[in-house]
Parts: C-alpha cells; sequence; structure tokens
C-alpha cells in the first residue's frame, strides 16, 4: 500500500494542503513547527483510523480533508475525513482492516515512529513482534526454567545426602547388600559341611555306643549272673526235696480235697434233712388252719355267673331309665309333631304321603295359583280399563281455539307508519322562487336608483341593466306554484296512510309506535295461546283412539276371564278328587305338603320309635326280674342272710372267694408234703452214699492219720517242683537262650560271687568314660544341630535380598527421573542453541544486515531466548540492551523496526512515516541510515519527515532515489524550487 | 476297556520359594515381613488344601526353589511341609525345573520318605490306592539350568491307568525362556491323561483330554505376575479328569491400576473417587487423563504421597507409580506453533531413544548409573522423553496459567 495524495483541511495548523506521493522514498523537510509532525499524524490518522484527544483537539464535524491511497492489488481508496469520522468515499474497507488486526500500539511503534518512538522498546514487546524476533511468548524467563531442571537433577540424585551422595549410598549399600548375598550363598555349603561335620561326629557317637555295647553286655552278664545266683542256689534246694517226696507222687493229687469235701457233703445233708422236717411240720400246722365250705364250692358255678351278671343287671337297669326318658322325650316331640297337624290319626297312620304327591302337588298349585294370579290381573286390568274409558268418556271435548295470523297486518302498519314519518319529517321544500321573485324585483329598482343617482349616464344602459328582471320574476313565480303543488301531494298522501293505517291497527290501541310495540305483545301472547291450544288438540284426538283401542281389549279381557275361571275350577276340583283318593283329609297350600310329608312320617317314625322302645323296656325289665329271682334261690340255699341284691352278691362272691383259695392252697400244701417226704428218703440215701465214699477213700492208707500225712507230701513235692520249675523260667529269662541259660549255670558253677563283684567293678569304669565321651559327642551334634536349625529359620538372607530388590527398584524409579530431567535439560538446551544460532528469525537477520549497514561495523543481532531480549555481538563480545550506547540503541531500535515494517507488511507493506529519528545519529551513521532507508524504501514506501538539511543532504549524499520536498507556511514545495502541488 | 482309576490330586508348579518381590520402587517397612514369608504362606495353603481336601497325591512340576536364592530356610520350610503332608500319607511327586535342577538340591535337607523326586532320566510310580494301582505319574527333572531339548519323549504312559505326566517345560509360549520346548500336539500324541506343567507363571488349561495344564505360580512376584495365583485341585473319576478347581494361594496380589484425573479439580476430589480395593494389595499405579492436577503431580515427592495415600485407604502397597497424564493445554497447536516452545515439542517428538541414550550416558558423573540407564527399555526412554516435554511445557508455561 502506499499513499497516492492526501488533502489536509484544518488539521492542527495545517490548512488548505494538498500533495500528491510518489512511489519510494520522500523526503520532506521543513523548520521547526512547519507541521511536519501534524501532516505525520493526518497520515498516521487516515491510515489507522484512529484519533487521539490528547494529541489532536477534536475536529468539528465539517473539518474536510482526505487521503487516497492505493494498495498493491491497485485498489485506489479515498478516505474522506469529517471531524473524527473517516469514511471510504467508495463504501469499501479503511486501511486499517487491511493491517491483518494490527494493534494501534503496534502501528504507531513500528509504521510511523518519531523520536521518542525509538526509545518506546514497548512496541517491541508485544506477543506479536516478540514472536517475530524469535522471542519465547507467553513463557516464563528460561533461565528460571534452567535453574529449576538442574536443580531438579541435583535434588533427585541427593534427595537425602545431598548432591550425587544419595545415589553413591545406594551404590555402595547395593555392594554392600550383594557381598552379604554371596556370604549368605555361601551358607548353604557352610550348611553342606555342618551336615558333614555332623555326620563324622555322629559315626564316633556310632563307634562309641558299639563299644560301649560290648562292655556292657559283659557287665550286664555278670550283673545278671550274680543276680540269679541265689535262684539257682534254690532251685538245686528243690531238686533235693522233689527226690525225697517221690514216694507221694501216687498218692491222688484231690485226695485230701475228696475227703475234705466227702465228709462236707455228709455234714450238709444232715442239716438239710433236718430242715426238712422242720417244714413239713410246719405245713401240716398251716393245713390244719384252712376251712373250706363245700356247699359253696359246689354251687361255684352259679355264684360266679350271677357275680358275672351283677354288672350286667346294673347296666340294664341304667337302659331302662334311659329307654324311659328316651319314650318320654319321643312322647313329647310326637306331641308336637301333633300339635303342627290337624290330622286325625287314621288319616296320618292312612294317608298317602309318598314323595311323587310333592311334585303333583305343587305343580297343580302352582298351577292353581298362576291361574288366579291371571284371573285376577285380567279382573284388575278390566277394571282399569272401564274406569279408564268412563274418564275418558266424561272428558270434556274442547274444541280448538280459531286463529288468525295478524303478522302481515302488522308489518304493514308499521311499514306506514315509518312512510308517514319519514314524509312529515321531510319539511316544506326551500322557497327558491322566492329569491328569483326577489331579485326579479331588486334589479328594476336598483337601476332606477342608480340611473336617477346619475352613476350612470344613458337610459338605454338601465334598460339593458334591467332586462334579466322579467325573465327571473317569470321563472320565480313557476317555481312557487311547483312548491305549492308538491306540498299538496305530500299532505294528501299522509292523510291516505293515516286511514289506511286506522283501519289496520285494532282500535282499542294508539296510532303510533307505542301502539304498534302494544299490538305485538299481544300478537305474541295470541300465538302462545293458539300453539297451548293445538296441543291440546292433538292430545285429545289420541286420547280418543286410545279408548277405542281399550274398549276393544276390555271385551277381549272379559272373555279371558271367563276362561280362566273356567280352567280355575276345573283344576281345583280335579286336585280335590286326587286329595281324596290318596286320604288327604284336606288340601294343604302348596309349600305345606312338603313340611306336612314330614311331619307325617315323621309321627309315623317316631310312633314307630316309641313301639320299639317299649318292646325293649319290657325284655330287658324281664331279664332284671329273672336275675334277682335267681339270686334269692342262692341265697336262701346258702342261708346267706341278705335282703339287698348288691350285698347277697357281694357275700356269695365273698364265700365263694374263701372257698376257693383255701381249697387251692390245701391241694399246693398235699402236694409239698408228699414232695418233702420224697426228698427226705433221698437224703437218707446222699448220707449212707457218702460215708462209704469215704470208707473207701482210707481203706489204702488205714486210717485217716496216715492219709493226712501223704497227702501233706505230696503237696510238698508239688510245690518243689513248681518252685524249681518258676526259677528255671527266671534263669532262662535271664539268660535270654537255652544256650545262655547252660553258660550261665557253667558260670555259676565255674565263678564264685566275688569274682564276678570284681569284674562287674572294672567293666563299670570302662562303661562309665565311654558314657562320658558319647556324652560330649552328643552335646556337639547338639550344637551341630542348633546351628543347622538356626540358619533353617534366619530370614536374613530373605531380608537382605528384598531390600536388595527394593533398593534396586528404587534407583532405577530414581535414574529414570534424573534422566527425564536431565533430557528436559538437554531439549531445552538444544532447541534454545538452534534458536539462537540457526533458526533466528527473518526479523532479527534482517534487523542485523540494517544494523551493519547503520553502523558499518560487523554486528551480529541475536535474539537472547534465556532473558527474552535482543542482545547484539560485536564479534564475541555480547552486548546486552543496557550496555549499547543511546545512538546504537536508536539503531538497533530503528533495524528491528525497519524490518519488522517489513516482516509484518504482509500481504499488505504499509507506507514508512518517519520523523526526525536521525538526530542522535553520527554523520557516518546517518548515511548508513540514510542507506538502510533507502533500502527499504526500494520496497515500501517511506516518507522521512525533518527539519535538518544535514539529514536531507544525507540521503543526497548517498544517491538515493527520493523525492525531495519542503513543507513551508503550510504548503509542500519541491526542494528549492516552486510549490508542487496546491 | 476304559482306563481304571479313581483319585484326586493336587497339581502345583512354580512356588519359586523365597524369591523376592520385584519392582518395589516405594520404601514401606511395612508390608516388609509379611512379602518375605509370602512364598512360605502360599506353601503352606497348599499343604492345608491338600490336607483337608483329603487328595491322593501332590503333584510339583518344577522351580520349588529359585536356584540363585534357594536358602536353608527355604529347603528346610519345604521339606517340613512335606512332612506334613507325609503324616496325612500324601505322596509329592516332584520333576525339578530350570530354576531348581537336580544338580542344584543339597542331599544334606533330606526329604522325607512321601516325596519322589523324578530323575533326569525320567521315571515313572506307580501310585496305589486301597491296594489298587491307580494313577501311572511319569516325570523328568532338569538335571542342570539350561535344557533346551523337549523332554517329553522321556516319558511314557500306561494304557491301563490313568497317566499323569510331570513336565517343566514352554508350550508355545513367547513370553517365557524356551526351557524345554514342545507344543501341544507332541504332547498329546505322548498319550498321557494329564499334562502336569510348569515354568508358565500364568495358569491356563491348554487342552482337555488330554488336559494340558499350567498352575501358574503361587505367588506373583512382580506386577507382570497380576492376579490371584494357586493350584489346580483335580478329580479323576473312571480315569477320566471329571472336574478341575482352582485353589487359590497368594496371599499378596499384584494389580496395576489406572488413576484417571480428568474431570478432577484437586487431589481430594481425585482420592474421594477412587477405590482400588477391588485391585489387589500391591498395586503399580499409573496417573492418566488430562487435566489441571497434571501440574501437581509432575512434582515426584507430592506425586508418590498422593499414590502411597491412595493404595493406603484401600489396603493396599504402593510398589511404584507413573504419571502418564496431560496438561490441559492443547499440545498439538503448541507443537504447531513457531516459537521455542514449539521447537521443544517438535525436538521431544524426533528425539532417538538411543541418542538420548548416549547424551545420558556422557554426562558427568552418569558412568555410576550406566547399568541403571542400559536398562531403561527403548519404550521407557520414549516414555522419559515424552514426559520431559510435558514437565518443560509445565514449567514454561507455569505463569500462564
Amino acid at each position: 500500500m502506499r499513499i497516492r495524495s492526501l488533502k489536509v483541511d484544518r488539521f492542527a495548523a495545517i490548512d488548505g494542503l494538498e500533495m500528491d506521493a510518489p512511489e519510494g522514498l520522500v523526503v520532506v523537510s521543513g523548520d521547526n513547527e512547519s507541521g511536519k509532525s501534524s501532516l505525520m499524524d493526518f497520515m498516521r490518522t487516515g491510515l489507522f483510523a484512529s484519533t487521539s484527544k490528547k494529541r489532536y483537539p477534536v475536529p468539528s464535524n465539517d473539518d474536510r480533508g482526505h487521503l487516497t491511497v492505493e494498495t498493491n492489488d491497485g485498489l485506489v481508496m479515498t478516505i474522506d475525513r469529517k471531524g473524527r469520522k473517516l469514511l471510504n468515499r467508495d463504501g469499501g474497507p479503511l486501511p486499517a482492516d487491511l493491517f491483518n488486526e494490527m494493534q494501534l500500539k503496534t502501528y504507531e511503534g513500528i509504521f510511523a515512529i518519531g523520536l521518542k518512538d525509538l526509545e518506546d522498546r514497548e512496541a517491541l514487546s508485544t506477543e506479536r513482534t516478540r514472536g517475530r524476533m524469535g522471542i519465547p511468548t507467553g513463557v516464563r524467563n528460561l533461565t528460571a526454567v534452567f535453574t529449576e531442571l538442574e536443580k531438579g537433577c541435583d535434588d533427585i540424585m541427593g534427595q537425602r545426602a545431598g548432591s550425587g551422595k544419595e545415589a553413591e549410598r545406594l551404590l555402595s549399600e547395593i555392594r554392600e547388600l550383594e557381598n552379604q548375598i554371596s556370604e549368605l550363598n555361601d551358607d548353604v555349603s557352610r550348611f553342606d559341611s555342618l551336615v558333614r561335620e555332623r555326620e563324622e561326629r555322629a559315626a564316633e557317637l556310632e563307634d562309641i555306643i558299639k563299644r560301649q555295647g560290648g562292655e556292657g553286655e559283659r557287665l550286664s552278664w555278670l550283673r545278671t549272673v550274680n543276680s540269679q545266683r541265689d535262684n539257682w542256689l534254690r532251685m538245686m534246694e528243690c531238686d533235693e526235696l522233689i527226690a525225697a517226696k517221690e514216694h507221694a507222687d501216687s498218692f491222688p493229687p484231690d485226695g485230701r480235697e475228696r475227703l475234705s469235701a466227702a465228709r462236707n457233703r455228709r455234714e450238709g445233708l444232715v442239716d438239710e434233712l433236718r430242715t426238712l422236717h422242720q417244714h413239713k411240720g410246719s405245713v401240716e400246722m398251716k393245713m390244719e388252719r384252712l376251712t373250706i365250705d363245700p356247699a359253696v364250692l359246689n354251687e361255684s358255678e352259679d355264684i360266679k355267673d350271677l357275680s358275672a351278671q351283677v354288672p350286667l343287671r346294673a347296666r340294664t337297669l341304667e337302659d331302662i331309665s334311659r329307654l324311659q326318658a328316651a319314650i318320654r322325650s319321643k312322647e313329647e316331640a310326637l306331641r308336637k309333631e301333633r300339635q303342627r297337624l290337624d290330622w286325625d290319626d287314621e288319616s296320618i297312620m292312612s294317608a298317602d304321603v309318598s314323595l311323587s304327591l310333592i311334585d303333583s302337588s305343587i305343580r297343580t298349585e302352582e298351577s292353581i295359583g298362576d291361574l288366579r294370579g291371571r284371573l285376577r290381573l285380567a279382573e284388575d286390568r278390566h277394571r282399569g280399563l272401564e274406569a279408564s274409558i268412563s274418564d275418558a268418556e266424561d272428558a270434556e271435548a274442547e274444541e280448538p281455539v280459531p286463529f288468525e295470523d295478524a303478522r302481515p297486518s302488522l308489518r304493514k302498519a308499521q311499514s306506514l307508519l315509518r312512510e308517514i314519518e319519514l314524509l312529515r319529517n321531510r319539511g316544506d321544500p326551500l322557497p327558491f322562487s322566492l329569491a328569483f321573485i326577489f331579485i326579479g324585483l331588486l334589479i328594476p329598482v336598483s337601476v332606477a336608483g342608480a340611473f336617477i343617482s346619475g352613476i350612470f349616464e344613458g337610459l338605454a344602459i338601465a334598460i339593458a341593466l334591467s332586462s334579466p328582471s322579467p325573465v327571473l320574476l317569470a321563472i320565480g313565480l313557476k317555481k312557487r306554484s311547483e312548491e305549492k303543488t308538491v306540498m299538496s301531494e305530500r299532505l294528501t298522501s299522509v292523510e291516505d296512510m293515516e286511514t289506511s293505517l286506522e283501519a289496520l291497527i285494532p282500535s282499542d290501541l294508539d296510532r303510533d309506535w307505542n301502539g304498534i310495540r302494544a299490538w305485538e305483545d299481544r300478537e305474541a301472547e295470541r300465538r302462545d295461546e293458539m300453539q297451548r291450544s293445538q296441543t291440546l288438540e292433538r292430545i285429545r284426538q289420541e286420547n280418543l283412539t286410545r279408548l277405542e283401542r281399550d274398549r276393544r281389549r276390555l271385551d277381549e279381557m272379559a272373555m279371558e276371564i271367563d276362561s280362566l275361571r273356567q280352567s280355575l275350577g276345573d283344576t281345583e276340583e280335579e286336585w280335590e278328587m286326587l286329595l281324596r283318593e290318596r286320604g288327604w283329609p284336606h288340601r294343604e297350600e302348596p309349600e305345606l305338603v312338603r313340611e306336612t310329608i314330614r311331619i307325617v312320617t315323621n309321627i309315623r317314625s317316631i310312633s314307630g320309635e316309641i313301639a320299639a322302645m317299649n318292646d325293649e323296656l319290657a325284655v330287658k325289665r324281664d331279664s332284671v326280674r329273672d336275675l334277682e329271682s335267681r339270686m334269692v334261690d342262692l341265697v336262701e340255699r346258702l342261708g346267706i342272710d341278705s335282703a339287698e341284691f348288691n350285698h347277697a352278691a357281694y357275700r356269695l362272691d365273698e364265700a365263694l372267694r374263701v372257698s376257693t383259695d383255701s381249697r387251692v392252697r390245701y391241694d399246693g400244701f398235699q402236694e409239698r408234703l408228699i414232695e418233702m417226704n420224697l426228698a427226705l428218703a433221698d437224703l437218707e440215701d446222699s448220707i449212707a452214699t457218702t460215708d462209704s465214699d469215704i470208707a473207701q477213700l482210707l481203706e489204702p492208707y488205714g486210717d485217716e492219720g496216715t492219709f493226712l500225712a501223704t497227702a501233706e507230701d505230696r503237696h510238698q513235692l508239688q510245690e518243689a517242683r513248681r518252685e524249681r520249675d518258676v526259677l528255671r523260667t527266671t534263669l532262662m529269662s535271664s539268660a535270654g537262650n537255652p544256650d545262655a541259660y547252660e553258660r550261665m549255670l557253667n558260670t555259676m558253677s565255674g565263678m564264685d560271687r566275688n569274682e564276678a563283684e570284681e569284674e562287674i567293678s572294672a567293666l563299670e569304669d570302662v562303661i562309665g568314660h565311654l558314657t562320658e565321651e558319647r556324652d560330649r559327642i552328643q552335646r556337639e551334634l547338639g550344637g551341630i544341630d542348633d546351628r543347622i536349625a538356626s540358619m533353617s529359620t534366619d530370614d536374613l538372607l530373605s531380608r537382605k535380598r528384598q531390600e536388595l530388590s527394593e533398593a534396586e527398584a528404587s534407583m532405577g524409579d530414581t535414574i529414570r527421573r534424573w534422566s527425564m530431567m536431565q533430557t528436559a535439560r538437554r531439549m531445552l538446551e538444544e532447541a534454545t542453541a538452534e534458536f539462537e544460532k540457526e533458526k533466528q528469525p527473518e526479523v532479527v537477520r534482517r534487523a542485523e544486515r540494517y544494523l551493519r549497514t547503520m553502523t558499518g561495523r560487523d554486528y551480529t543481532l541475536m535474539t537472547d531466548l534465556g532473558k527474552g531480549t535482543i542482545m547484539v555481538l560485536d564479534k564475541d563480545l555480547r552486548k546486552e540492551e543496557d550496555m549499547w550506547s543511546s545512538g546504537l540503541g536508536d539503531q538497533v531500535n530503528l533495524s528491528l523496526r525497519l524490518a519488522l515494517a517489513r516482516a509484518m507488511g504482509n500481504p499488505e507493506p504499509l507506507p514508512i512515516i518517519l520523523d526526525d529519528i536521525l538526530v542522535r545519529f553520527d554523520p557516518t551513521r546517518r548515511l548508513g541510515a540514510a542507506k538502510a532507508i533507502a533500502e527499504v524504501a526500494a520496497e515500501q514506501q517511506v516518507l522521512f519527515f525533518t527539519c535538518d538539511p544535514a539529514v536531507g543532504d544525507s540521503f543526497r549524499r548517498i544517491g538515493a532515489d527520493a523525492t525531495f520536498l519542503r513543507l513551508q507556511s503550510g504548503r509542500l514545495l519541491p526542494e528549492g524550487g516552486e510549490e508542487v502541488l496546491g | 476297556m476304559g482306563k481304571d482309576g479313581d483319585l484326586t490330586f493336587i497339581h502345583c508348579a512354580d512356588l519359586h520359594l523365597d524369591s523376592q518381590f520385584k519392582g518395589l520402587a516405594v520404601k514401606d517397612d511395612h508390608w516388609a515381613k509379611e512379602m518375605r514369608e509370602s512364598t512360605f504362606i502360599a506353601l503352606e495353603h497348599m499343604v492345608e488344601a491338600a490336607r483337608s481336601k483329603k487328595v491322593d497325591l501332590v503333584v510339583l512340576a518344577g522351580d520349588v526353589f529359585d536356584s540363585d536364592e534357594r536358602s536353608v530356610r527355604a529347603q528346610f520350610r519345604f521339606r517340613d511341609a512335606m512332612s506334613r503332608l507325609g503324616e496325612d500319607g500324601i505322596p509329592c511327586y516332584i520333576a525339578c525345573g530350570n530354576h531348581d535342577p537336580l544338580e542344584d538340591w543339597k542331599d544334606s535337607v533330606r526329604l522325607p520318605e512321601n516325596v519322589h523326586r523324578f530323575s533326569a532320566a525320567g521315571d515313572a510310580v506307580r501310585f496305589r490306592k486301597n491296594g489298587k494301582e491307580s494313577a501311572h505319574i511319569a516325570g523328568v527333572s532338569y538335571p542342570v539350568r539350561d535344557v533346551h531339548e523337549d523332554l517329553s519323549p522321556y516319558l511314557s504312559p500306561d494304557d491301563r491307568l490313568f497317566s499323569i505326566a510331570v513336565l517343566h517345560c514352554n508350550v508355545g509360549s513367547d513370553d517365557h525362556a524356551p526351557y524345554s520346548p514342545t507344543t501341544k500336539e507332541v504332547l498329546i500324541k505322548r498319550g498321557f491323561d494329564y499334562y502336569a506343567l510348569g515354568h508358565v507363571h500364568g495358569r491356563g488349561i491348554l487342552n482337555e483330554r488330554p488336559h494340558i495344564v499350567y498352575p501358574g505360580n503361587t505367588q506373583g512376584r512382580h506386577v507382570n505376575e497380576r492376579g490371584v495365583k494357586g493350584c489346580y485341585h483335580v478329580t479323576v473319576r473312571g480315569g477320566v479328569v471329571s472336574a478341575m478347581e482352582f485353589i487359590p494361594l497368594s496371599p499378596f496380589i499384584w494389580g496395576r491400576c489406572e488413576v484417571d484425573i480428568t474431570g478432577h479439580p484437586s487431589l481430594d476430589s481425585l482420592i474421594d473417587s477412587t477405590d482400588l480395593s477391588q485391585a489387589g494389595n500391591i498395586l503399580e499405579l499409573e496417573f492418566v487423563g488430562r487435566g489441571p492436577l497434571d501440574s501437581e503431580l509432575r512434582d515426584h515427592d507430592k506425586a508418590e504421597d498422593f499414590a502411597s495415600l491412595i493404595c493406603s485407604r484401600s489396603g493396599a502397597r504402593l510398589a511404584r507409580f507413573r504419571v502418564k497424564t496431560r496438561p490441559e493445554l492443547d499440545l498439538e497447536s503448541l507443537r504447531q506453533g513457531k516459537d521455542l516452545l514449539a521447537s521443544i515439542m517438535r525436538t521431544a517428538g524426533g528425539s532417538e531413544v538411543d541418542d538420548v541414550r548416549d547424551h545420558l550416558k556422557r554426562l558427568p558423573g552418569a558412568n555410576r548409573f550406566r547399568k541403571w540407564i542400559d536398562a531403561i527399555d527403548d519404550d521407557e526412554l520414549a516414555e522419559i522423553v515424552d514426559e520431559a516435554s510435558l514437565l518443560l511445557a509445565d514449567r514454561l508455561l507455569e505463569d500462564r496459567g
């Protein structure tokens, strides 16, 4: 975009200035206050569509001026200025709309700058400009991030013990753990050697035990021999005794017992015999005391039978009482049933009460009932019809009221009345005729008056002037006649209509609207009356029709009643006959037939039951009487004195029980006496047999003393033999086997007690020594076992391994975090370095070129990403902003602005307006700056304002392709010549 | 004619007694003792299960111990456990694996009579139940650690009896070392009724009739051995496997959980809505999602405290944690920018992990950590680069709010 022309009216100090701006560089010089800055402001105001109250007075609405710009695409826009407003004359966009949403601050700081703007770094600090300069935007100071990352890495490595120490500690711990693992793994080998040692010890122990066993065996043998020596001696004594008593060997083994037993048996038998005799005497005494009545025993069957019948009699008596009560109850029931039925006994017993009667009776009675009902209904209806017919006949036949419709007359009367009123209201016609007559008269009078007065001269004129008068008079008179005719006709019409109206409206009513309304009301009432009359007539006609019909039905009904009466009579007669045939004394109502049958049946049943009970009662009474008579006979026969049946029965029973019991016991005693006699005989035989046995036992030995001595010898012999066997068994058991037994006997016979004791003592010493040795080895084994057990429960190795595993995992994690931090740091370094050295944005590179042009030095311009600033590299010397001179600062800032103006003028390169920005440049750098500006102007329009002729000369000196203008007295003149425009 | 055999047995493998838990990067002494005991507790549970279920026999398919870590304690504890099985008359058949080859078994701790350890040449025993032969059990042990031949041909079934092969081998798993590699098809052809396998730590029934079964190990020892671990209780009726019941044995259950920060404005809110009680009792947490908490979690100490708190509230121990969250920033648009941050983000995207590793190794003092730097695999290193770029974004934009 470039500015093609402008016209400024009343803007600050400028009024009426016009200018055509060429492309490329335009250098405008002018003295102070010649309006350079105002012109520049006008341009940027027009371009950016903004004014500032502070800097510019508010223009009035009629302020004028315009700015014509041309875009790269050839679009020409003329921006009219009216007061504060800027308007595109063609209605298109304003230039600022093409500035890619650039902010005013950026525009004013980059594209339209004065000396103060040059110093202001704010415009270079927007996100947009910083971004273009490659300075990170919206991020924190990178140095802080670097510091943070470094600290993070150090923290990770030295969380507990300072930088790097923790890792070393971990490493050393891990190494230690690994050593422990190695050592503990050796435990398995150590364990194996322990087990081997244990086995050696165990073998040693076994050897000792074996040796101990050998000596112990001998010791044990000798101890056994000595302990058994007494037994051996006793055994030999037994052998001697056996040899001495052998003669008694033939004595029966149980001889003494048998003798003793025989004697005991005999004593027992004698005692038994004595006791039996005592018992026999006792039984005989008891037999004597027993009493038996033979008469009672003879009658025992009868007594038993009678006794058996005693309870039966009581029950029979109870039955009799119950039967009597039942009969009374039944008789009461019978009496009640009889009370409910007024039949005679014969009818009750003989009448047919079969159930078939129920159906026929119900059917017949229903039929009779039905017939009676129908008859009653028919009679009622007949009576009703008669009454209805009578009422209908009595009703007076009212004729309907005649009626004439008065509505047409009413409507006609209304119409007439309305017409009369219309005619009356019309009024008299306007009297135009009188006006004609008046004017017709007025004209000659006036002419005559004027003639007389001498207003005009000449009679002819007077006549001429009076000539219309007769015509007007004629017309007036004719019109007057017509008016009178109309009035007369209207009057006649009204009278005719009033006559007609009078004829129409009833005489008692007024001939006005009140009368009409009264007439209407009356007509409405009459119409209602007429409708009522018509309704009554319709009802009357219907009644007459119904009367006719009722009369016909009355006749039919009378015939039906006769027929029903006939049927009823027949049925009743038929039914009466049937009942007589069946023996019913009289007819019952249908609902009573079933009940009557039930009562009759019940009476018959109760009568039967009473008869049966009376029969049973007689039988029971007979049986009681029979029993009692038997009792009387028996009591008399046995002489028992008792009048009362039950008491007599008890006495009989008691007598029979006593006699029977005594008889049984007597028989028992008899049997026992027989048995006792037999037992006495047996006992006596047994005593004799025992005496014989004793004699037989004693016979070989002569007498009882010898017999008993021999028995004692045999006993001793047996005891000696038993003892000898026990001793032998003991010795054999001690020795262990027959060979050892023999060896033991030999040892005992070959070595005396003292010799053995001496050897035992020597052996005990040897064994004590061996035992001590064994205990020692066993203790050692216990120690080894303890160590093995301790190793088997010790989880140190396991614990250490777990610790190692956790330490490794933790270390891995730590290294991972450290790696992440280091990677982050490296990424940041790499990205920063790349930015600083290789990826300096186009803007910085271009600014660097301008700076080099301006300064003539090999400065390098760089973005310091760490601080987010621009710095100058003077060979290897980094010059940050605070190290710049004010001149270098201006040059850097101008370079950056020119570069930014180039970069930001995309897609539309904007004109750059510079206002005396080179005043702090030394002459050399001013030339350099002029070169740079001229280079920029080759690509986009630059409007350069200056008050210093030397500055303008600088552009000339470098041979810049520029247009030089001079602003003087509000006019633009070519430098050194005439006014170029305006 | 069908095979005879009614029996029940427990198939267990890979006890790895007294081996250590790996990957516990967060220190927590509270759990230490229980964790050291865990492999033994699993063994005790197995023995109790065998006794309470009155099984006829137990088969152990290798790796009872870790060869590197075989402690005397472990051997005694194992011997005691076997003795308790013996008290109930339950025999135990062991095939040794790569972690406990025959050469590593010390005769010093003698195993009780009820334990039969298969030879390296393979052997078989007939199991008698109530005086009648009920099963044919064949097995083979690793003589040394490295056995890369298929051992299954060493074993032969008995056609008359229910035949069990006890093997420590790798059936078609790429995740485990290829010790004694074989295939399902090869095993099926061998003609056994039940292949009691060990070596693969994840349980699985690879085939039924014949059954080819991995019970898995008895206690997970790192986060890749997640879930409940245990053994199988097998019931055989009429020579056919009629029931397989899995019996959990492991006192510790590893879990890996994602904790999503998305939508949570504060750590309290996240804690309140996080319940990991069903996930296990040793947990590795991964913070994921996008939100304002991302920045807080970039502080390692704070993240660790927070992760520990979440775990302890769920009654679990924190093993380690990873922060894989994203800030609320639109990273893609940051990457598309022209400023330094964009350059950093792009640099992160283009970083070669080998370069990063070399750089880390070259750093002053890094020599000491070379082993651990090498231990970081490429994927993790890529994650580290990503995390680093996020950290930078977070730090550089801290003031932006």
